[in-house]
């Protein structure tokens, strides 16, 4: 007997079974690969945060597998601070990396986005050493042109003067945003300070060819609003870990 | 159909033609906004030819291989099952072991979905034929596809930031070496979007010269 194709029984039958394998091969598939997934994405955010250390020559030597134990070894606490510049968790490399309140796992972006009163988010810290020599790690998150743009930087143990700088992008114009991602733009920040006479002053991303002091970084052309947007971001965050290090002066300057 | 064997010359046509007189991109106009979206760079327009011929021949091959069961009147909806499940994989894979590709494609892999080679080349050629002669029609589709992202994005690279495959060509532009010490500045038009329209325009151009059967007349 052949089969009626255009039967409504035969129709739905057929859509049920075939929704029920798709349905369970798909599921055994992300169960399969999540925890690679959840690897990859959790040595990125390490390789990071150690390229913003400035501990090596050459930031791309940091990969995402050498990240992982690298992180063990120089990241020696990871800090939570509020929006006042307080310490609410502070955890060591003895310590997994789990819960919320690890400053491991706030995502900056998500902070912004989902908590609406500014005064409730949290902020991560990650204070790393190697061979004597202190950098903070401190996290900042805006946007760009056209989507988030984020980055790590490298401030040294007087808690104001930026070591080293990694930006990153979710979807800036190739060759002109996407710029940020390279050196050249991340080496304008080295050496600048987030402070004036002993009070907070953001650092300033100018347009190309206007005079830089220590405060101000060269911009990009042709990508303004990239520009600005990490300049915004710079502003908008770095007031927090301003206050924790006044707050905090005795135990973590030098 | 049936007595050919896998090689005929009739089956090798359907891995010549696509890349000729009847490209998926040039000459059916099809699959158009991936192929402006990611040629940027070489690299990723090689990886999203392969993730397309992976979703294109496995997806012709399910589908032939189901068409004397699927329900016509949903048929469609079969076929549209079948390319997202397939696209779903290669995007998890492409997660978990080729993670920065992953990111680089991020959304383009998720439109594979939607990328009109597929769904065409399925409805038009998978469901009235054998998986063997489906198989090489969607590699054969899909090589069309890359031949032309790989040709578009060959000139947006090599223009666009003056490298090829990630290797610098021209020399570096932020230190002023190679031929940029002699002045020479990246197109940045050419990585945007509407420079890769510019460059298929041109592949039409030159395929409509060399074969006059391709000009419509009017």
């Amino acid at each position: 007997m052949a089969l009626n194709k255009e039967n409504n029984v035969y129709t739905i039958v057929f859509a049920i079974i075939m929704v029920i394998i798709v349905g369970g091969l798909l599921a055994f598939l992300a169960t399969t690969l999540k925890p690679t997934q959840q690897t990859n994405v959790m040595n990125e955010k390490k390789q990071n945060i150690l390229q913003a250390t400035g501990f090596y020559e050459d930031k791309s030597s940091v990969t995402r597998e050498s990240a992982g134990a690298d992180f063990d070894k120089y990241v020696v606490r990871r800090i939570t601070i509020d929006f006042e510049g307080n310490i609410k968790t502070d955890k060591t490399p003895a310590d997994p990396i789990d819960g919320n309140d690890d400053a491991f796992n706030i995502d900056l972006r998500k902070e912004f986005s989902n908590v609406k009163d500014k005064k409730k988010r949290n902020y991560p810290i990650f204070v790393c050493e190697k061979d004597g020599e202190r950098v903070y790690v401190i996290s900042c998150s805006g946007k760009g042109l056209w989507d988030d743009v984020w980055g790590y930087i490298g401030l040294a143990d007087d808690g104001k003067t930026i070591k080293c700088a990694v930006f990153d992008h979710k979807g800036e114009t190739p060759g002109l945003g996407s710029v940020i991602t390279e050196a050249k733009f991340q080496n304008g920040f080295v050496g600048k300070v987030i402070a004036e006479n002993n009070s907070y002053k953001p650092i300033e991303v100018v347009k190309p060819g206007q005079p830089l002091d220590e405060r101000k970084v060269e911009g990009l052309s042709g990508a303004t609003f990239t520009a600005k947007g990490v300049d915004e971001m710079m502003a908008r965050n770095f007031e927090v870990y301003y206050n924790f290090f006044q707050n905090n002066a005795a135990e973590f300057i030098k | 159909m049936s007595k050919d064997s896998l090689f005929s010359a009739k089956n090798k046509k359907l891995i010549t033609d696509p890349l000729g007189d009847s490209n998926p991109v040039t000459i059916q106009v099809l699959g158009i906004c991936s192929a402006l979206a990611v040629t940027v760079q070489m690299k990723n327009a090689l990886v999203m030819s392969i993730a397309v011929m992976f979703v294109l021949v496995l997806g012709n091959v399910v589908v032939s291989l189901m068409r004397n069961v699927i329900p016509p009147r949903i048929r469609i909806i079969v076929q549209l099952v079948v390319v997202a499940f397939l696209v779903i994989v290669v995007d998890q894979v492409l997660k978990a072991y080729v993670y920065d590709v992953s990111k680089q494609l991020s959304v383009f892999v998720g439109l594979i979905i939607t990328n009109c080679i597929i769904m065409g080349r399925l409805e038009a050629f998978a469901l009235g034929n054998k998986p063997g002669p489906s198989a090489l029609d969607g590699f054969g589709n899909a090589l069309g596809y890359g031949f032309i992202l790989v040709i578009v994005s060959f000139f947006k690279e090599l223009f666009g930031s003056g490298k090829l495959m990630g290797f610098e060509i021209f020399g570096n532009a932020t230190e002023g070496t190679g031929i940029y010490s002699i002045g020479y500045e990246d197109n940045g038009l050419m990585l945007l979007p509407p420079s890769s329209l510019f460059i298929v325009a041109v592949i039409i151009w030159v395929q409509k010269i060399r074969n006059p059967k391709l000009v419509e007349a009017n």
